[in-house]
């Protein structure tokens, strides 16, 4: 039965919409206004970050808190962020590379051991990094990797590399096992069967690795604060550490610091949302 | 079908097999070396007196002794719990309450679902600096509100005092990840049938009879398995104290994993921070176990 059957109910959807219209219009200017507090709070000037009452709409705006912080002790801010960058590439191509791999592996191979494999990499992603970091320092540090480029992506494919697998198998599952036979029958190896027949069909998953890794990796502060050291401090480590400077506080560094921060994230995420839920929820959900 | 035949197919099944294998290869390595022996390691090393420098002697159990007699490891653990305790239900009514309102079918309502998920993507590090801005007692903007509406007297020093800060956490919390479990939510409800809801308001059901009456025992599953995700992240909480509070003042603050990693890695006692380790396996453990309970039969 369709609404449209009841006049009288139909016209109480309407206002009820209405209702719900007007409830997230308010809401989504309460989730924006923090970002929006951030933003105008960067581009004010001195004074006027500081003044009583603050403005909703800055009277000045620059860009000398972005110029400070990329010019701040050396450019030290500036290098931070380069890390970040590399550290960020770094990681989503290792795991892109070896989860694609892995997961056609699991979901199309014939393999050794495959069971028990699975197992331990399911397993995994149930394991919370933070209660293994002390022996990982200890490895770390008798691989004499501690603060290097290779130790922090090392560390971040193995800990985010299980649930790409797991996702790049499932992308692997749903294409036809028939494609395998018929490639087969041609004479066609693993990895011609590979490269020809399933990567073009799992893109979708690649792409979802691959903003899943971008994302986690960027995101992260434990893993860049106890293995980074300074030669490879990443962005976030480095605007945490104003915070916990005990002198005043530079606000105008620290918001700037913070869109910085949020900003290539959040260009990614509204590029490719479709991806990004995706790899977020089926991780919760893991 | 004769032996030999058998043998030689299985030769190049076998073959093949071991080729196929190292597909896997660059996977298993990276897992055995940072992930498995690590996690055999870390029971290993709780069992010593380890520290940074000179020698690790065997100590067998004490280190577990010593964490079960420790105030601020047992104040971090008990304060981990209270935070996981309020921010739970703020986050879960905000997250159904968001649920609820994008869960139609009107046009642009998918603006709404970006607006409420934002905040999600932004790091837990930004999203402190963000609302440590914002309960700044001198130039925040709460404060301002609050005084010059009449609602405070004087500016609160929100992040010098646990009673105040803790909430002020959980607050920025919620808003930092009601997105994300409305999104879970709506998943479960976009499970339930239009025809449900209709013939529950034809026999005359209120909104909120609906709610908790139908749809609420409908997606129990699903509402148990984001609760336990919930949990198992507040209760790993690191950042937003960290660096908000700093655990402060005199550890009043302190999470279980912030306790955890200053033993480790500012005073090095390594022996000791693998024993926190472990109890910190042991409940989120316990935690998983009933995640993996629910994701078993996510219907009923």
């Amino acid at each position: 039965m369709t609404s449209g059957a009841n006049p009288i109910r139909r016209d109480g959807r309407e206002r009820g919409k209405t209702g719900i219209v007007a409830a997230n219009i308010l809401l989504a200017l309460a989730f924006l206004l923090p970002m929006y507090w951030t933003f105008i709070s960067s581009v004010k000037d001195k004074g006027e970050i500081y003044a009583s009452p603050p403005t909703l709409f800055p009277h000045t705006f620059t860009w000398d808190n972005y110029a400070k912080l990329f010019t701040a002790q050396g450019g030290a801010y500036l290098d931070c962020f380069f890390h970040s960058v590399v550290i960020d590439l770094s990681t989503v191509l290792l795991v892109a590379v070896i989860c694609v791999l892995a997961g056609f592996a699991f979901s199309k191979l014939e393999l050794i051991g495959k069971r028990f494999w699975m197992t331990l990499i399911l397993f995994t992603i149930m394991v919370p990094f933070q209660a293994l970091m002390v022996p990982l320092y200890n490895t770390m540090s008798g691989l004499k990797l501690l603060n290097s480029l290779p130790c922090m992506v090392l560390i971040y494919a193995t800990y985010q590399s299980p649930f790409c697998v797991y996702m790049m198998k499932n992308t692997f599952d749903m294409v036809p096992d028939a494609l395998k036979e018929a490639a087969y029958i041609d004479g066609a190896g693993s990895l011609t069967i590979f490269f020809k027949v399933y990567l073009p069909l799992a893109m979708p998953g690649v792409v979802t690795t691959i903003v899943y890794t971008a994302y986690t990796t960027w995101n992260d502060y434990l893993i860049a604060l106890t293995f980074g050291g300074t030669a490879w401090k990443t962005f976030n480590v480095a605007i945490a550490d104003l915070a916990n400077m005990s002198d005043v506080l530079d606000w105008g560094m620290m918001t700037s610091g913070s869109i910085v921060s949020l900003l290539p994230i959040m260009a990614l995420f509204l590029g490719l949302q479709k991806y990004f839920i995706k790899g977020m929820m089926s991780g919760a959900v893991k | 079908m004769t032996v030999r035949t058998t043998t030689i197919l299985e030769g190049a099944a076998l073959k093949r097999r071991v080729f196929n294998t190292a597909f896997i290869l660059p996977v298993l390595v990276i897992n055995i070396l940072f992930f498995a022996i690590p996690f055999v390691k870390v029971f290993y090393m709780s069992l010593f007196k380890w520290e940074l420098l000179g020698t690790h002697s065997f100590i067998g159990l004490k280190n577990y002794m010593t964490a079960f007699q420790d105030k601020t490891f047992l104040n971090s653990l008990g304060f981990t719990f209270e935070y996981a305790l309020l921010v739970t239900p703020m986050l879960f009514v905000l997250a159904f309450v968001l649920a609820l309102l994008v869960n139609h079918s009107v046009r642009g309502i998918g603006i709404f679902r970006t607006i409420y998920f934002a905040p999600v993507v932004i790091s837990m590090t930004t999203c402190s600096l963000i609302w440590l801005w914002i309960y700044n007692d001198l130039y925040g903007v709460l404060n301002y509100l609050l005084t010059s509406s009449g609602l405070i007297s004087k500016n609160i020093t929100w992040m010098n005092q646990a009673s105040t800060s803790l909430p002020a956490v959980c607050f920025m919390i919620t808003w930092k990840m009601a997105g994300f479990n409305m999104l879970m939510l709506l998943a479960a409800l976009q499970g339930i049938g239009e025809d449900v809801h209709e013939a529950a308001s034809i026999d005359g059901a209120s909104g909120a009879q609906r709610f908790f009456r139908i749809t609420l025992p409908m997606i129990r599953a699903h509402v148990g398995l984001a609760l336990v995700i919930s949990i198992i992240g507040s209760v790993l909480a690191f950042e937003q104290f960290r660096i908000m509070t700093k655990g402060g003042p005199s550890s009043t603050t302190m999470t279980a994993v912030n306790y955890m990693y200053n033993t480790s890695f500012k005073y090095f006692k390594f022996g000791y921070g693998a024993a926190l380790s472990m109890v910190l396996l042991v409940i989120l453990g316990i935690l998983s176990y009933f995640q993996f309970k629910l994701l078993q039969d996510p219907t009923e």
